[in-house]
Protein backbone atom coordinates (compact mmCIF):
# COMPACT_ATOMS: atom_id res chain seq x y z
CA UNK A 1 0.00 0.00 0.00
CA UNK A 2 2.84 2.30 0.83
CA UNK A 3 4.03 2.04 -2.70
CA UNK A 4 0.67 3.19 -3.96
CA UNK A 5 0.54 6.11 -1.62
CA UNK A 6 3.94 6.95 -2.97
CA UNK A 7 2.76 6.77 -6.55
CA UNK A 8 -0.11 9.13 -5.99
CA UNK A 9 2.14 11.40 -3.96
CA UNK A 10 4.51 11.44 -6.90
CA UNK A 11 1.83 12.51 -9.30
CA UNK A 12 0.90 15.35 -6.98
CA UNK A 13 4.48 16.44 -6.76
CA UNK A 14 4.87 16.13 -10.51
CA UNK A 15 1.99 18.49 -11.09
CA UNK A 16 3.38 20.82 -8.51
CA UNK A 17 6.83 20.82 -10.05
CA UNK A 18 5.52 21.29 -13.58
CA UNK A 19 2.93 23.89 -12.91
CA UNK A 20 3.30 25.10 -9.35
CA UNK A 21 -0.31 24.16 -8.80
CA UNK A 22 -1.10 21.83 -5.95
CA UNK A 23 -3.80 19.65 -7.43
CA UNK A 24 -6.43 18.74 -4.88
CA UNK A 25 -8.43 16.91 -7.48
CA UNK A 26 -5.63 14.45 -8.17
CA UNK A 27 -7.45 11.60 -6.46
CA UNK A 28 -10.68 12.23 -8.27
CA UNK A 29 -8.91 12.39 -11.60
CA UNK A 30 -7.34 9.04 -10.79
CA UNK A 31 -10.70 7.67 -9.82
CA UNK A 32 -12.25 8.90 -13.05
CA UNK A 33 -9.48 7.27 -15.01
CA UNK A 34 -10.07 4.02 -13.19
CA UNK A 35 -13.77 4.08 -13.96
CA UNK A 36 -13.00 4.59 -17.60
CA UNK A 37 -10.65 1.64 -17.39
CA UNK A 38 -13.38 -0.47 -15.85
CA UNK A 39 -15.78 0.45 -18.62
CA UNK A 40 -13.30 -0.26 -21.36
CA UNK A 41 -12.14 -3.51 -19.83
CA UNK A 42 -15.59 -4.97 -20.22
CA UNK A 43 -14.97 -5.07 -23.92
CA UNK A 44 -11.32 -5.69 -24.50
CA UNK A 45 -8.53 -7.64 -22.84
CA UNK A 46 -7.00 -6.17 -19.74
CA UNK A 47 -3.64 -4.96 -20.97
CA UNK A 48 -5.12 -3.32 -24.05
CA UNK A 49 -7.60 -1.64 -21.77
CA UNK A 50 -4.82 -0.32 -19.60
CA UNK A 51 -2.95 1.04 -22.57
CA UNK A 52 -6.02 2.71 -24.00
CA UNK A 53 -7.04 4.15 -20.67
CA UNK A 54 -3.65 5.69 -20.18
CA UNK A 55 -3.86 7.36 -23.54
CA UNK A 56 -7.31 8.63 -22.73
CA UNK A 57 -6.23 9.95 -19.37
CA UNK A 58 -3.42 11.80 -21.11
CA UNK A 59 -6.07 13.61 -23.07
CA UNK A 60 -8.18 14.11 -19.99
CA UNK A 61 -5.31 15.98 -18.46
CA UNK A 62 -4.83 18.03 -21.59
CA UNK A 63 -8.48 18.90 -21.76
CA UNK A 64 -8.67 19.93 -18.15
CA UNK A 65 -5.71 22.20 -18.60
CA UNK A 66 -6.98 23.77 -21.76
CA UNK A 67 -10.47 24.38 -20.51
CA UNK A 68 -9.95 25.24 -16.92
CA UNK A 69 -6.46 25.95 -15.77
CA UNK A 70 -5.50 28.16 -18.60
CA UNK A 71 -8.02 30.73 -17.49
CA UNK A 72 -6.48 31.06 -14.09
CA UNK A 73 -4.66 34.19 -13.22
CA UNK A 74 -1.07 33.08 -13.20
CA UNK A 75 -0.20 35.63 -10.62
CA UNK A 76 -2.53 34.38 -7.94
CA UNK A 77 -1.80 30.95 -6.50
CA UNK A 78 -4.97 30.82 -4.42
CA UNK A 79 -7.20 30.63 -7.43
CA UNK A 80 -5.73 27.30 -8.44
CA UNK A 81 -6.50 25.98 -4.97
CA UNK A 82 -10.15 26.88 -5.27
CA UNK A 83 -10.31 25.55 -8.80
CA UNK A 84 -8.87 22.14 -8.00
CA UNK A 85 -11.14 21.69 -5.00
CA UNK A 86 -14.09 22.57 -7.16
CA UNK A 87 -12.86 20.14 -9.76
CA UNK A 88 -12.69 17.45 -7.10
CA UNK A 89 -16.34 17.92 -6.26
CA UNK A 90 -17.47 18.09 -9.85
CA UNK A 91 -15.69 14.92 -10.90
CA UNK A 92 -16.87 13.02 -7.86
CA UNK A 93 -20.50 13.96 -8.34
CA UNK A 94 -20.46 13.35 -12.05
CA UNK A 95 -19.01 9.88 -11.65
CA UNK A 96 -21.54 9.04 -8.97
CA UNK A 97 -24.33 10.20 -11.19
CA UNK A 98 -23.10 8.36 -14.24
CA UNK A 99 -21.97 5.07 -12.75
CA UNK A 100 -24.08 4.85 -9.64
CA UNK A 101 -22.71 4.45 -6.14
CA UNK A 102 -22.67 0.63 -6.09
CA UNK A 103 -19.19 -0.73 -5.94
CA UNK A 104 -17.69 -2.50 -8.91
CA UNK A 105 -15.04 -5.10 -8.64
CA UNK A 106 -11.87 -4.68 -10.60
CA UNK A 107 -9.59 -7.63 -11.01
CA UNK A 108 -5.88 -7.09 -10.74
CA UNK A 109 -4.11 -6.81 -14.08
CA UNK A 110 -1.54 -9.19 -12.70
CA UNK A 111 -3.94 -11.97 -11.92
CA UNK A 112 -4.79 -13.28 -8.50
CA UNK A 113 -1.86 -15.63 -8.04
CA UNK A 114 0.37 -15.79 -5.04
CA UNK A 115 4.07 -16.47 -4.68
CA UNK A 116 5.51 -18.07 -1.62
CA UNK A 117 8.89 -16.84 -0.50
CA UNK A 118 10.46 -17.76 2.77
CA UNK A 119 7.18 -18.53 4.50
CA UNK A 120 5.57 -15.24 3.43
CA UNK A 121 2.86 -15.01 0.83
CA UNK A 122 3.33 -12.32 -1.75
CA UNK A 123 0.46 -11.63 -4.04
CA UNK A 124 1.32 -11.12 -7.67
CA UNK A 125 -0.59 -7.93 -7.49
CA UNK A 126 1.65 -6.53 -4.80
CA UNK A 127 4.76 -7.44 -6.71
CA UNK A 128 3.36 -6.08 -9.92
CA UNK A 129 2.46 -2.85 -8.13
CA UNK A 130 5.93 -2.39 -6.77
CA UNK A 131 7.41 -2.96 -10.19
CA UNK A 132 5.06 -0.45 -11.76
CA UNK A 133 5.89 2.13 -9.16
CA UNK A 134 9.61 1.65 -9.68
CA UNK A 135 9.11 1.94 -13.41
CA UNK A 136 7.19 5.17 -12.99
CA UNK A 137 9.89 6.63 -10.76
CA UNK A 138 12.59 5.73 -13.23
CA UNK A 139 10.74 7.31 -16.12
CA UNK A 140 10.06 10.48 -14.18
CA UNK A 141 13.62 10.89 -13.04
CA UNK A 142 14.95 10.37 -16.54
CA UNK A 143 12.45 12.83 -17.94
CA UNK A 144 13.14 15.56 -15.48
CA UNK A 145 16.85 15.36 -15.13
CA UNK A 146 18.13 14.23 -18.46
CA UNK A 147 15.89 15.55 -21.18
CA UNK A 148 15.56 19.00 -22.64
CA UNK A 149 11.82 18.70 -22.29
CA UNK A 150 12.07 17.93 -18.60
CA UNK A 151 14.31 20.94 -18.17
CA UNK A 152 11.80 23.09 -19.98
CA UNK A 153 9.00 21.83 -17.72
CA UNK A 154 10.98 22.67 -14.61
CA UNK A 155 11.92 26.08 -15.96
CA UNK A 156 8.31 26.91 -16.76
CA UNK A 157 7.19 26.03 -13.26
CA UNK A 158 9.93 28.08 -11.69
CA UNK A 159 9.75 31.29 -13.68
CA UNK A 160 7.32 31.27 -16.53
CA UNK A 161 8.15 34.76 -17.67
CA UNK A 162 11.79 33.92 -18.13
CA UNK A 163 10.86 30.62 -19.76
CA UNK A 164 8.74 32.53 -22.22
CA UNK A 165 11.73 34.70 -23.09
CA UNK A 166 13.75 31.59 -23.81
CA UNK A 167 11.32 30.63 -26.50
CA UNK A 168 9.60 27.94 -24.43
CA UNK A 169 5.91 27.62 -25.31
CA UNK A 170 4.65 28.05 -21.77
CA UNK A 171 1.07 27.03 -22.43
CA UNK A 172 2.12 23.78 -24.01
CA UNK A 173 4.39 22.99 -21.10
CA UNK A 174 1.64 23.41 -18.52
CA UNK A 175 -0.59 21.32 -20.73
CA UNK A 176 1.94 18.52 -20.86
CA UNK A 177 2.47 18.66 -17.13
CA UNK A 178 -1.20 18.10 -16.47
CA UNK A 179 -1.49 15.34 -19.02
CA UNK A 180 1.37 13.35 -17.53
CA UNK A 181 0.01 13.92 -14.09
CA UNK A 182 -3.39 12.56 -15.13
CA UNK A 183 -1.73 9.44 -16.47
CA UNK A 184 0.21 8.88 -13.27
CA UNK A 185 -2.94 9.27 -11.22
CA UNK A 186 -4.83 6.80 -13.38
CA UNK A 187 -2.09 4.23 -13.09
CA UNK A 188 -2.33 4.52 -9.35
CA UNK A 189 -6.09 4.23 -9.53
CA UNK A 190 -5.96 1.08 -11.62
CA UNK A 191 -3.56 -0.45 -9.14
CA UNK A 192 -5.60 0.60 -6.12
CA UNK A 193 -8.95 -0.62 -7.40
CA UNK A 194 -8.35 -4.35 -6.92
CA UNK A 195 -7.49 -3.73 -3.27
CA UNK A 196 -10.14 -1.22 -2.30
CA UNK A 197 -13.23 -1.67 -4.39
CA UNK A 198 -14.08 0.72 -7.17
CA UNK A 199 -16.44 3.31 -5.79
CA UNK A 200 -16.56 7.04 -6.34
CA UNK A 201 -15.00 7.59 -2.95
CA UNK A 202 -12.29 5.05 -3.62
CA UNK A 203 -9.38 7.42 -3.66
CA UNK A 204 -10.38 9.51 -0.70
CA UNK A 205 -8.69 7.51 2.05
CA UNK A 206 -5.65 7.15 -0.17
CA UNK A 207 -5.40 10.87 -0.74
CA UNK A 208 -4.94 11.66 2.93
CA UNK A 209 -1.88 9.51 3.01
CA UNK A 210 -0.73 10.66 -0.39
CA UNK A 211 -0.72 14.33 0.47
CA UNK A 212 1.01 13.61 3.76
CA UNK A 213 3.56 11.56 1.89
CA UNK A 214 4.12 14.30 -0.64
CA UNK A 215 4.61 16.90 2.05
CA UNK A 216 6.91 14.74 4.14
CA UNK A 217 9.03 14.07 1.12
CA UNK A 218 9.24 17.74 0.36
CA UNK A 219 7.03 18.93 -2.45
CA UNK A 220 9.94 19.42 -4.79
CA UNK A 221 11.06 15.88 -5.26
CA UNK A 222 9.16 12.97 -6.84
CA UNK A 223 11.53 10.52 -5.23
CA UNK A 224 10.94 12.17 -1.91
CA UNK A 225 7.23 11.87 -2.39
CA UNK A 226 7.60 8.21 -3.16
CA UNK A 227 9.68 7.67 -0.07
CA UNK A 228 7.25 9.69 2.00
CA UNK A 229 4.33 7.67 0.75
CA UNK A 230 6.03 4.39 1.44
CA UNK A 231 7.06 5.54 4.85
CA UNK A 232 3.54 6.44 5.76
CA UNK A 233 2.19 3.19 4.41
CA UNK A 234 4.65 1.17 6.42
CA UNK A 235 4.10 3.13 9.60
CA UNK A 236 0.38 2.91 9.15
CA UNK A 237 0.40 -0.85 8.93
CA UNK A 238 2.84 -1.32 11.74
CA UNK A 239 0.82 0.97 13.95
CA UNK A 240 -2.34 -0.89 13.14
CA UNK A 241 -0.86 -4.24 13.98
CA UNK A 242 1.37 -3.58 16.92
CA UNK A 243 0.12 -0.62 18.84
CA UNK A 244 -2.91 -0.52 21.09
CA UNK A 245 -4.42 2.16 18.88
CA UNK A 246 -6.00 -0.31 16.56
CA UNK A 247 -6.87 0.00 12.91
CA UNK A 248 -9.44 2.72 13.23
CA UNK A 249 -7.04 5.34 14.38
CA UNK A 250 -4.33 4.46 11.90
CA UNK A 251 -4.84 7.64 10.09
CA UNK A 252 -3.94 9.64 13.16
CA UNK A 253 -0.54 8.03 13.05
CA UNK A 254 -0.05 9.32 9.53
CA UNK A 255 -0.78 12.86 10.57
CA UNK A 256 1.31 12.55 13.71
CA UNK A 257 4.21 11.40 11.62
CA UNK A 258 3.75 14.29 9.22
CA UNK A 259 3.72 16.71 12.10
CA UNK A 260 6.88 15.27 13.62
CA UNK A 261 8.79 15.20 10.38
CA UNK A 262 7.84 18.72 9.43
CA UNK A 263 8.83 20.02 12.84
CA UNK A 264 12.33 18.76 12.30
CA UNK A 265 12.62 19.26 8.57
CA UNK A 266 10.38 22.17 7.60
CA UNK A 267 10.99 21.64 3.94
CA UNK A 268 10.46 17.92 4.00
CA UNK A 269 12.99 15.12 4.17
CA UNK A 270 14.24 15.38 0.62
CA UNK A 271 13.93 19.07 -0.06
CA UNK A 272 16.62 20.56 -2.22
CA UNK A 273 18.41 23.65 -1.06
CA UNK A 274 16.25 26.62 -1.85
CA UNK A 275 17.97 29.41 -3.68
CA UNK A 276 16.59 32.89 -3.91
CA UNK A 277 17.31 35.54 -6.54
CA UNK A 278 17.41 38.46 -4.16
CA UNK B 1 17.00 45.47 -39.12
CA UNK B 2 14.49 46.49 -36.49
CA UNK B 3 11.81 48.90 -37.57
CA UNK B 4 9.38 50.26 -35.02
CA UNK B 5 6.70 52.63 -36.24
CA UNK B 6 3.95 54.30 -34.31
CA UNK B 7 4.19 51.95 -31.40
CA UNK B 8 1.76 52.62 -28.60
CA UNK B 9 1.25 50.57 -25.47
CA UNK B 10 -1.49 50.66 -22.87
CA UNK B 11 -2.07 49.40 -19.35
CA UNK B 12 -5.76 48.76 -19.76
CA UNK B 13 -8.11 47.34 -22.31
CA UNK B 14 -9.92 50.59 -22.99
CA UNK B 15 -6.78 52.37 -24.02
CA UNK B 16 -7.12 55.08 -21.43
CA UNK B 17 -3.81 54.51 -19.65
CA UNK B 18 -1.15 54.98 -22.29
CA UNK B 19 2.43 54.01 -21.60
CA UNK B 20 4.06 54.54 -24.98
CA UNK B 21 3.00 57.18 -27.47
CA UNK B 22 3.71 56.61 -31.15
CA UNK B 23 7.31 55.53 -30.79
CA UNK B 24 9.52 55.39 -33.86
CA UNK B 25 12.83 53.61 -33.60
CA UNK B 26 15.13 52.14 -36.22
CA UNK B 27 18.03 49.81 -35.62
CA UNK B 28 20.70 49.03 -38.17
CA UNK B 29 22.30 45.61 -38.16
CA UNK B 30 25.51 45.42 -36.20
CA UNK B 31 24.92 48.62 -34.29
CA UNK B 32 24.70 49.20 -30.58
CA UNK B 33 21.77 51.41 -29.65
CA UNK B 34 20.80 52.80 -26.28
CA UNK B 35 17.37 53.79 -25.09
CA UNK B 36 17.76 56.12 -22.14
CA UNK B 37 15.26 57.54 -19.78
CA UNK B 38 14.20 57.88 -16.20
CA UNK B 39 12.06 55.49 -14.22
CA UNK B 40 8.60 55.14 -15.61
CA UNK B 41 9.49 56.47 -19.02
CA UNK B 42 8.27 53.26 -20.61
CA UNK B 43 11.61 51.66 -21.43
CA UNK B 44 10.79 48.17 -20.12
CA UNK B 45 7.41 48.32 -21.81
CA UNK B 46 9.17 48.98 -25.08
CA UNK B 47 11.22 45.81 -24.77
CA UNK B 48 8.22 43.81 -23.67
CA UNK B 49 6.39 44.98 -26.76
CA UNK B 50 9.24 43.90 -29.01
CA UNK B 51 9.45 40.49 -27.33
CA UNK B 52 5.73 40.02 -27.70
CA UNK B 53 4.94 39.41 -24.05
CA UNK B 54 2.39 42.18 -23.70
CA UNK B 55 -0.68 42.24 -25.84
CA UNK B 56 -2.06 45.74 -25.34
CA UNK B 57 0.03 47.28 -28.06
CA UNK B 58 -0.66 48.91 -31.39
CA UNK B 59 1.58 49.95 -34.23
CA UNK B 60 4.06 48.18 -36.45
CA UNK B 61 7.20 46.29 -35.60
CA UNK B 62 9.26 44.74 -38.38
CA UNK B 63 12.30 42.59 -37.81
CA UNK B 64 14.35 41.80 -40.91
CA UNK B 65 11.25 42.84 -42.82
CA UNK B 66 9.18 40.18 -41.09
CA UNK B 67 6.08 41.38 -39.30
CA UNK B 68 6.31 41.03 -35.54
CA UNK B 69 3.43 43.34 -34.79
CA UNK B 70 0.88 44.99 -37.00
CA UNK B 71 -2.18 46.43 -35.41
CA UNK B 72 -3.69 49.72 -36.47
CA UNK B 73 -4.79 52.63 -34.36
CA UNK B 74 -8.21 52.17 -32.86
CA UNK B 75 -8.54 48.45 -33.50
CA UNK B 76 -9.17 46.00 -30.66
CA UNK B 77 -6.21 44.24 -29.08
CA UNK B 78 -7.16 40.87 -30.44
CA UNK B 79 -7.12 41.99 -34.05
CA UNK B 80 -4.18 42.46 -36.36
CA UNK B 81 -1.02 40.40 -36.19
CA UNK B 82 1.19 39.81 -33.21
CA UNK B 83 3.70 37.02 -33.09
CA UNK B 84 3.86 34.79 -30.01
CA UNK B 85 6.91 35.24 -27.78
CA UNK B 86 8.34 31.86 -28.73
CA UNK B 87 8.15 32.74 -32.41
CA UNK B 88 9.95 36.03 -31.81
CA UNK B 89 12.76 34.25 -30.00
CA UNK B 90 13.08 31.88 -32.93
CA UNK B 91 13.50 34.86 -35.22
CA UNK B 92 16.63 35.66 -33.26
CA UNK B 93 15.43 38.34 -30.86
CA UNK B 94 16.32 37.62 -27.24
CA UNK B 95 15.96 39.72 -24.13
CA UNK B 96 17.87 39.91 -20.90
CA UNK B 97 15.00 41.14 -18.75
CA UNK B 98 15.00 43.58 -15.90
CA UNK B 99 16.38 41.91 -12.80
CA UNK B 100 18.01 39.14 -14.78
CA UNK B 101 15.13 36.65 -14.31
CA UNK B 102 17.29 33.60 -13.98
CA UNK B 103 16.01 30.22 -12.81
CA UNK B 104 17.32 30.31 -9.26
CA UNK B 105 16.88 26.65 -8.36
CA UNK B 106 18.50 25.37 -11.52
CA UNK B 107 22.24 25.11 -11.96
CA UNK B 108 24.34 27.49 -14.02
CA UNK B 109 24.68 24.88 -16.72
CA UNK B 110 20.95 24.24 -16.79
CA UNK B 111 20.27 27.95 -17.10
CA UNK B 112 22.65 28.12 -20.03
CA UNK B 113 21.06 25.09 -21.66
CA UNK B 114 17.70 26.79 -21.46
CA UNK B 115 19.15 29.71 -23.37
CA UNK B 116 19.75 27.25 -26.16
CA UNK B 117 16.20 25.91 -26.09
CA UNK B 118 15.43 27.10 -29.59
CA UNK B 119 18.51 25.46 -31.05
CA UNK B 120 17.63 22.08 -32.41
CA UNK B 121 21.04 20.53 -31.98
CA UNK B 122 22.27 19.47 -28.56
CA UNK B 123 25.87 19.46 -29.64
CA UNK B 124 25.56 23.01 -30.90
CA UNK B 125 24.34 24.09 -27.48
CA UNK B 126 27.35 22.49 -25.84
CA UNK B 127 29.71 24.19 -28.26
CA UNK B 128 28.13 27.55 -27.58
CA UNK B 129 28.40 27.01 -23.83
CA UNK B 130 32.08 26.27 -24.22
CA UNK B 131 32.61 29.35 -26.34
CA UNK B 132 30.92 31.56 -23.81
CA UNK B 133 32.80 30.00 -20.94
CA UNK B 134 35.98 31.45 -22.38
CA UNK B 135 34.51 34.92 -22.14
CA UNK B 136 33.05 34.29 -18.70
CA UNK B 137 35.45 31.98 -16.88
CA UNK B 138 33.60 32.35 -13.58
CA UNK B 139 30.61 30.59 -15.09
CA UNK B 140 32.69 27.59 -16.00
CA UNK B 141 34.06 27.42 -12.48
CA UNK B 142 30.60 27.55 -10.92
CA UNK B 143 28.79 25.48 -13.47
CA UNK B 144 27.15 23.17 -10.95
CA UNK B 145 26.09 25.92 -8.56
CA UNK B 146 22.48 26.96 -8.26
CA UNK B 147 21.92 30.19 -10.09
CA UNK B 148 20.30 31.79 -7.08
CA UNK B 149 23.49 31.45 -5.07
CA UNK B 150 25.68 33.52 -7.38
CA UNK B 151 26.65 37.10 -6.63
CA UNK B 152 24.94 39.98 -8.42
CA UNK B 153 27.70 40.44 -10.96
CA UNK B 154 27.91 36.71 -11.66
CA UNK B 155 24.17 36.54 -12.13
CA UNK B 156 24.35 39.33 -14.65
CA UNK B 157 27.05 37.52 -16.57
CA UNK B 158 24.99 34.36 -16.49
CA UNK B 159 21.94 36.20 -17.75
CA UNK B 160 23.89 37.70 -20.63
CA UNK B 161 25.63 34.44 -21.48
CA UNK B 162 22.32 32.65 -21.42
CA UNK B 163 20.91 35.12 -23.92
CA UNK B 164 23.90 34.76 -26.19
CA UNK B 165 23.84 30.96 -26.42
CA UNK B 166 21.45 31.00 -29.33
CA UNK B 167 23.66 33.46 -31.26
CA UNK B 168 20.81 35.92 -31.49
CA UNK B 169 20.55 38.49 -34.25
CA UNK B 170 19.36 41.05 -31.74
CA UNK B 171 20.00 41.04 -28.02
CA UNK B 172 18.05 43.47 -25.88
CA UNK B 173 19.03 44.27 -22.31
CA UNK B 174 16.76 45.89 -19.78
CA UNK B 175 18.74 47.90 -17.24
CA UNK B 176 21.71 45.54 -17.05
CA UNK B 177 23.60 47.80 -14.69
CA UNK B 178 20.92 47.74 -12.01
CA UNK B 179 22.26 46.71 -8.64
CA UNK B 180 25.82 46.28 -9.82
CA UNK B 181 28.99 48.01 -8.71
CA UNK B 182 30.38 50.53 -11.24
CA UNK B 183 33.54 48.54 -11.94
CA UNK B 184 31.54 45.44 -12.73
CA UNK B 185 29.22 47.45 -14.93
CA UNK B 186 32.11 48.72 -17.02
CA UNK B 187 33.70 45.33 -17.52
CA UNK B 188 30.37 43.65 -18.25
CA UNK B 189 29.49 46.23 -20.88
CA UNK B 190 32.88 45.88 -22.52
CA UNK B 191 32.60 42.09 -22.66
CA UNK B 192 29.10 42.46 -24.06
CA UNK B 193 30.25 44.67 -26.88
CA UNK B 194 33.14 42.34 -27.75
CA UNK B 195 30.95 39.27 -27.84
CA UNK B 196 28.38 40.97 -30.00
CA UNK B 197 31.04 41.90 -32.49
CA UNK B 198 32.18 38.27 -32.58
CA UNK B 199 28.69 36.92 -33.00
CA UNK B 200 27.64 39.64 -35.40
CA UNK B 201 24.77 40.55 -33.12
CA UNK B 202 23.02 43.86 -32.71
CA UNK B 203 22.55 45.29 -29.23
CA UNK B 204 19.72 47.33 -27.82
CA UNK B 205 20.31 48.53 -24.27
CA UNK B 206 17.68 50.16 -22.16
CA UNK B 207 19.29 52.00 -19.29
CA UNK B 208 19.21 54.69 -16.69
CA UNK B 209 22.99 54.72 -16.36
CA UNK B 210 23.97 57.17 -19.09
CA UNK B 211 27.78 57.41 -18.97
CA UNK B 212 28.52 53.68 -18.99
CA UNK B 213 26.03 53.06 -21.74
CA UNK B 214 27.17 55.90 -23.98
CA UNK B 215 30.69 54.48 -23.84
CA UNK B 216 29.67 51.50 -25.91
CA UNK B 217 26.66 52.78 -27.82
CA UNK B 218 26.69 54.15 -31.35
CA UNK B 219 23.32 55.82 -31.24
CA UNK B 220 20.84 56.73 -28.55
CA UNK B 221 17.18 57.51 -28.12
CA UNK B 222 15.95 59.34 -25.07
CA UNK B 223 12.54 58.36 -23.79
CA UNK B 224 10.51 60.72 -21.67
CA UNK B 225 6.98 59.97 -20.51
CA UNK B 226 6.48 57.42 -23.19
CA UNK B 227 7.68 59.42 -26.17
CA UNK B 228 10.99 59.79 -27.92
CA UNK B 229 12.19 63.21 -26.92
CA UNK B 230 15.63 63.11 -28.48
CA UNK B 231 17.64 60.89 -30.75
CA UNK B 232 21.22 61.35 -31.85
CA UNK B 233 24.55 59.63 -32.16
CA UNK B 234 26.24 58.75 -28.90
CA UNK B 235 28.91 61.39 -29.26
CA UNK B 236 26.36 64.14 -29.87
CA UNK B 237 24.38 63.11 -26.84
CA UNK B 238 27.44 63.11 -24.64
CA UNK B 239 28.01 66.71 -25.50
CA UNK B 240 24.40 67.80 -25.46
CA UNK B 241 23.45 70.42 -22.91
CA UNK B 242 19.75 69.91 -22.96
CA UNK B 243 19.98 66.26 -21.92
CA UNK B 244 20.05 67.25 -18.30
CA UNK B 245 17.03 69.42 -18.81
CA UNK B 246 15.08 66.58 -20.34
CA UNK B 247 16.12 64.20 -17.63
CA UNK B 248 15.75 66.36 -14.61
CA UNK B 249 13.23 68.83 -15.92
CA UNK B 250 15.37 71.87 -15.33
CA UNK B 251 18.77 73.16 -16.25
CA UNK B 252 21.68 72.11 -14.14
CA UNK B 253 25.30 73.03 -14.18
CA UNK B 254 27.57 71.36 -16.68
CA UNK B 255 29.33 68.42 -15.14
Amino acid sequence: MGGLYGLVAMSIVFTYRSTYVLNFAQGEMAMLGTYIYWTISQFIPIWFAIFLTLILSFFMGTLLERLLLRRLDKNNPSSSLVLTIGLLMVINSTVQWWYGPIQKSVPSPFGSGVIRLASYNFSLHAIGTILMVLLAVAILIILFKFTQLGLALRATAENWRAAQLMGIPVDSMLNLGWAISAVLGTVAGILVAPILVLVPSMMQPVMMYAYSGAVIGGLESPVGALAGGILIGVVENLAGTWSPIGSDLKIVIAFALTFVVLSIFPNGLFAKREARLY
Amino acid sequence: MLDIRNLSAFYDDDGALRVLHNINITLKAGSCVAVLGMNGAGKSTLLKAISGVISRVRGTILFDNKTVLNRSEGTPFRSGTQLKPEAIVRLGVVQVPEGRQLFPNLTVTENLRLGGYVLSNGKLVNDQIDKLNTHFPILKKKKKDLAGNLSGGEQQMLAIARALISSPRLIMLDEPSMGLAPKIVESTFRILKDICKDLNSTILIVEQNIPATLKIADYAYVLGNGSVVKEASASEITQANDLQEIYFGYETQNI
